[in-house]
């Protein structure tokens, strides 16, 4: 817990966190499929945690909650993949990984609609026994934590989660239909963020009361409002005011921003100075983690980026060269934490992920 | 906007509850937040019972302790309405719906 929280401060702790974002692979290390980690028992779940941490060594300096589980029958805020809005598909393979089957569910004529009745008005058929069950659940999650943060001392990577309103629309809209409606319709967009952003914002600060994590990591889902996805005039009025008072919600509840930024965030990198005062940790997956160094490194705590193709098709000593890289220029006088980029790939094999540890383990010591 | 965070930390949890309500049922959206006996069977059925009763252990009694004393009572109460009965009961009516509609 400390050494996590010493390289978040943004100083060195007595070595470099090694914290490979895991949840699929969770299942794959234990040998159970991707169906019986999300859809079983929770406690083969929790058991598939506790195995893949002792098979790297005990040496991982952070752990993820189950969240498959989580998105598919808990989840009625539309945050990320929700089952309540889209279909996921869950494969009965060891190496598998939930699928989100994306359909649009909602069309710009129907926003009226939605601040009339709510995004209710969106979900789909479930199993009714499920959802009870899953909201039972919450229950094992809070054991869960528990055992983590209190017994083990090592920090969950998240217990709550949100996303900006914009991104949340890609998924509800589709995103052809996304694309077209934000460049013809911004204002149409906009009035609905500013609806949506009230109850995200809600929804999350009850995640976090309930959750009462120790860890103080908000999570904050930041995939296709990236630089892939949208140009910055875009990023400047449809997401960053709306970053601006989810981080303004976490600084003043003591949280750190934990910024969960898959795909490239390198254009957008100045955006990120605008942000308060407060604590962050930018996890990257393609962006130039290398260039976050030098721009953010002073404000913003780095976590990443061994990618997801070098994960699963790399070699163990590719990927140590890459992480001994990582470790000496983004390492450097602390802020740092060796990790993923996006999650461990759910069929990357077990040795090269242990190379990642080891390469840790090797190269990480900050000499006092 | 109301803040429902105020600068000193200070939160306004009605606020934050209207959010909630306002965001998953509309302005105009009704939600029945009542506690049907069919949900109070399905937790009363052994196997219901069983699962809710081992997934309440004593390392998380101090927890649950903890929440009630941050949240009490009456917003505690007023969340699990708006987020877990009036869910079940919403994805019901949904259902019913889409049955009559079937019907038709």
């Amino acid at each position: 817990m400390e050494r996590f929280h010493t390289a978040v401060m943004l100083k060195e702790p007595d070595r470099v966190p090694i914290a490979p974002l895991m949840d699929y692979y969770y299942a794959n290390c234990a040998g159970i499929t991707a169906k019986e980690y999300v859809l079983g028992d929770f406690k083969t779940a929790m058991n598939a945690v506790k195995k893949t941490y002792w098979r790297h060594g005990g040496d991982l300096d952070m752990v993820h909650i189950p969240i498959g589980r989580v998105y598919a029958f808990f989840e009625p805020f539309p945050a990320a993949h929700s089952g309540f809005y889209s279909p996921l598909q869950v494969p009965d393979t060891i190496g598998g990984s939930l699928q989100f089957i994306e359909k649009p569910v909602l069309d710009i004529s129907e926003f009226d609609l939605i601040y009339e009745e709510g995004f209710s008005r969106l979900w789909r058929p479930l199993p009714i026994r499920q959802v009870r069950r899953t909201q039972i659940d919450f229950l094992q999650i809070l054991k869960f934590a528990d055992y983590w943060e209190n017994q083990m001392e090592v920090p969950l990577y998240t217990m709550t989660a949100t996303i900006t309103p914009l991104e949340t629309l890609s998924y509800l809209c589709g995103i052809t239909k996304w694309s077209r409606y934000i460049h013809k319709y911004p204002e149409k967009m906009q009035e609905m963020c500013d609806f949506m952003i009230k109850g995200l914002i809600a929804n999350d600060l009850f995640l976090k009361k309930i959750a009462q994590s120790r860890s103080k990591h908000s999570y904050v889902c930041l995939e296709r409002v990236s630089a892939s996805f949208i140009s910055p005039k875009i990023f400047e009025t449809l997401v960053l005011p709306y970053l601006k008072q989810i981080v303004k919600m976490n600084n003043r509840m003591g949280y750190i921003n934990l910024f969960h930024m898959d795909t490239d965030w390198t254009p957008f990198f100045e955006y990120f100075r605008e942000l308060p005062k407060g604590h962050y940790i930018l996890h990257l997956e393609n962006s130039d983690i290398f260039k976050a160094k030098e721009l953010l490194g002073d404000r913003f705590c780095l976590m990443g980026n061994l990618n997801s193709t070098l994960q699963k098709l790399g070699t163990p000593q590719q990927i140590e060269d890459y992480c001994k890289k990582l470790i000496e220029v983004c390492g450097d006088g602390g802020g740092f934490i060796l990790g993923s980029g996006c999650e461990i790939a759910s069929d990357a094999p077990f040795e090269n992920i242990q190379a990642l540890v080891n390469a840790g383990k090797k190269y990480g010591p900050y000499r006092k | 906007m109301t803040e429902i965070v105020t600068e000193t930390g200070q939160i306004n949890y009605e606020q934050a509850l209207e959010d909630l309500k306002v965001f998953l049922y509309g302005h105009k959206g009704k939600i029945d937040i009542k506690l049907h006996l069919n949900d109070i069977l399905f937790y009363l059925e052994p196997q219901n019972l069983l699962f809710a009763l081992r997934s309440f252990s004593l390392p998380i009694l101090p927890q649950i302790i903890r929440i009630w004393s941050a949240l009490g009572f009456k917003r505690l109460h007023r969340y699990f309405q708006l987020n877990i009965i009036a869910v079940v009961n919403k994805l019901k009516e949904r259902a019913k719906q889409r049955r009559g509609k079937h019907a038709e």
